[in-house]
């Protein structure tokens, strides 16, 4: 029998998708692992997994530390 | 540069060649818009036209295409200009060619251009200009300052300069319409790619690209005539720089029209209701072709007024190789734009200091702003004294903001059906040839036999599925049952 799932497909690095393993394992987000590069994922989740993504490599970021900005 | 736009239309050819051929007739009324059209259109289409304007009341000359042709060199390059002349004339209706082959030019504009050209005729399509002396008659040098600041405004909305003033209605529509601008969460309006790439673009493409957009919310929004709005367009276009026209002999519509064309730096009244109207160098050089004269005459007038330095025109900033951003500029608007992918340090008298930061373009980047965009500007505007290196910009500066851009998309989301657990790999195959041909798959994996499709393409594969299904029962195949069952549409069931 044929199955129709609906959701999301991600594109991603494999960086990207081992932080979302990461957050799987708080939460049903994967539905199926497709391959290296790509996910299908709740639909439902997308935007969590979109903000947590964007918070986890940020964190990993080096940032100079500037000189507060004189004026503003 | 007008080519770098493919987002909007600047271009006024566009707009007319979208306009059905009444429309081409009734604007071809006014010798006015029959003037400016012409100056619009390229040299050879201009020759063909003045060649053969005069002949035919005279003595019916009938010529074919190929007679045309004999009056172009025979060269390649000559032709190809030929036939893009030709093929301008015909969009346009200014000259068409008949059943029988012999080329026609459009009776109405034929006359009304004559008239124009000649003299003749009664027409106020030219303004009529005031017949009292007016008292204090505005200079050229204050209308030019004039245009600029209520121009300016627009653009300091749009970067989003602190202390601006609200600006018109028409103003509000027109960017928003345009999609230079959008709501953003907390009903603030942003600008967008495009009003990025608006602000990159010489006065005279931005002021023409505003008045498209204008156009078509006067058609829907303020119910306006197309034919009387162009008119008018054109009309100013054809106007004198520092005289004054009387506000008396312009239709009700026009009278509306210009009240919003004085907003926009247009033209300039003394006040509401005043019964005169001067047109700005913004209005009369709308129509003249060269728009680069228009941008470095308003600059060099503003360059004395407010003090705005030369060297804006030319390219004031310069980009070193540790993201620190000196910009020899005085005007608040430049300080703008760089503001939005910039953070700004220090203001001296002539010159701004700004560092180009990660957070700093990935702000801008937020915004709708693209690496390539922030690139091209950096380019544009670089020092003179920058322009002696090659490459101009520091490498590294331009490929790390390339990286930052890139380090956004790292995640890309697609709406999807997922197929899966075919019976067999001929069933699989099928489907996934069918729905590739039309486009639909995202991704597929023959080991797994799993594909998925876009949204729109799932009813398309759904419906061939059960097609095929159908076809396999009555063909009372034994193992019809057995191969596609039918699709479990809907909700995500994971087991």
């Amino acid at each position: 029998m044929v199955k129709v799932l609906k959701g999301v497909i991600i594109k991603c690095d494999s960086t990207v998708k081992q932080v979302i393993y990461k957050l799987n394992e708080r939460k049903q987000i994967i539905i199926e692992d497709l391959d290296d590069t790509h996910l299908f994922i709740n639909e439902k989740e997308l935007e969590e997994v979109k903000i947590e993504v964007e918070k986890l490599l940020e964190e990993n970021t080096y940032k100079t530390d500037l000189p507060p900005p004189s004026d503003k | 540069m007008p080519t770098a736009v493919t987002h909007f239309k600047t271009n006024i050819y566009e707009c007319l060649e979208a306009l059905p051929k009444p429309t081409l007739d009734q604007l071809y009324k006014e010798p006015a818009t029959c003037l400016a059209i012409f100056r619009l259109l390229p040299p050879l289409a201009r020759q063909l036209v003045m060649s053969l304007l005069f002949t035919q009341p005279i003595s019916p000359v009938n010529l074919t295409q190929s007679d045309l042709r004999l009056w172009v060199k025979n060269e390649e390059e000559a032709l190809a200009k030929f036939h893009e002349a030709l093929d301008k004339l015909s969009k346009l209706s200014i000259m068409t060619t008949d059943s029988s082959g012999y080329i026609q030019i459009n009776s109405s504009f034929r006359e009304r251009f004559q008239d124009c050209l000649t003299g003749g005729g009664d027409h106020q399509s030219f303004g009529v200009s005031c017949e009292r002396p007016a008292k204090d008659k505005p200079d050229i040098a204050f209308l030019d300052r004039h245009a600029m600041k209520q121009w300016e405004e627009i653009l300091h909305f749009m970067v989003g300069t602190e202390s601006t003033r609200q600006p018109s209605a028409a103003v509000l529509k027109v960017v928003t319409r345009a999609k230079l601008m959008k709501e953003g969460k907390d009903k603030q309006l942003m600008i967008t790619n495009k009003g990025f790439q608006f602000l990159l673009q010489d006065v005279n493409t931005q002021v023409w690209a505003f008045l498209i957009q204008y156009l078509d919310i006067a058609d829907e929004l303020l119910h306006m005539n197309v034919v009387e709005v162009l008119n008018f367009f054109f009309m100013l276009g054809s106007l004198e720089l520092g005289m004054d026209y009387s506000v008396e002999a312009l239709t009700p519509t026009q009278k509306q029209l210009l009240d919003d064309l004085a907003n926009f730096g247009l033209a300039y009244r003394r006040k509401k209701g005043s019964s005169r109207y001067y047109p700005t160098r913004l209005a009369t050089t709308l129509t003249s072709g060269n728009s680069a004269v228009v941008s470095s005459a308003v600059s060099s007038s503003t360059s004395t007024t407010t003090g705005d330095d030369g060297a804006t025109e030319q390219g004031f900033i310069i980009v070193e190789t540790n993201y620190k951003l000196y910009a020899y500029t005085e005007s608040k608007l430049q300080i703008s734009v760089l503001r939005l992918f910039c953070e700004l340090q220090t203001r001296f008298a002539n010159m701004v200091y700004a560092l180009i930061t990660r957070d700093s373009v990935r702000k801008a980047l937020k915004h709708g702003i693209t690496a390539n965009q922030i690139i091209s500007y950096l380019t544009s505007h670089a020092h003179p004294q920058m322009k002696k290196q090659t490459p101009l910009l520091p490498p590294t500066v331009v490929d790390q903001i390339r990286l930052w851009e890139m380090e956004r998309n790292r995640l890309v989301a697609t709406e999807c059906h997922l197929y899966k657990e075919f019976r067999n790999q001929g069933d699989y195959e099928m489907v996934l040839r069918h729905a590739t041909n039309l486009g639909f798959v995202i991704w597929s994996n023959a080991k797994k036999r799993m594909f998925s499709v876009t949204e729109e393409g799932h009813e398309h594969v759904r419906n061939y599925i059960k097609k095929k299904i159908a076809q396999r029962k009555t063909n009372g195949g034994g193992e019809a049952g057995s191969g596609i069952g039918t699709p479990n549409n809907g909700s995500p069931s994971v087991r």
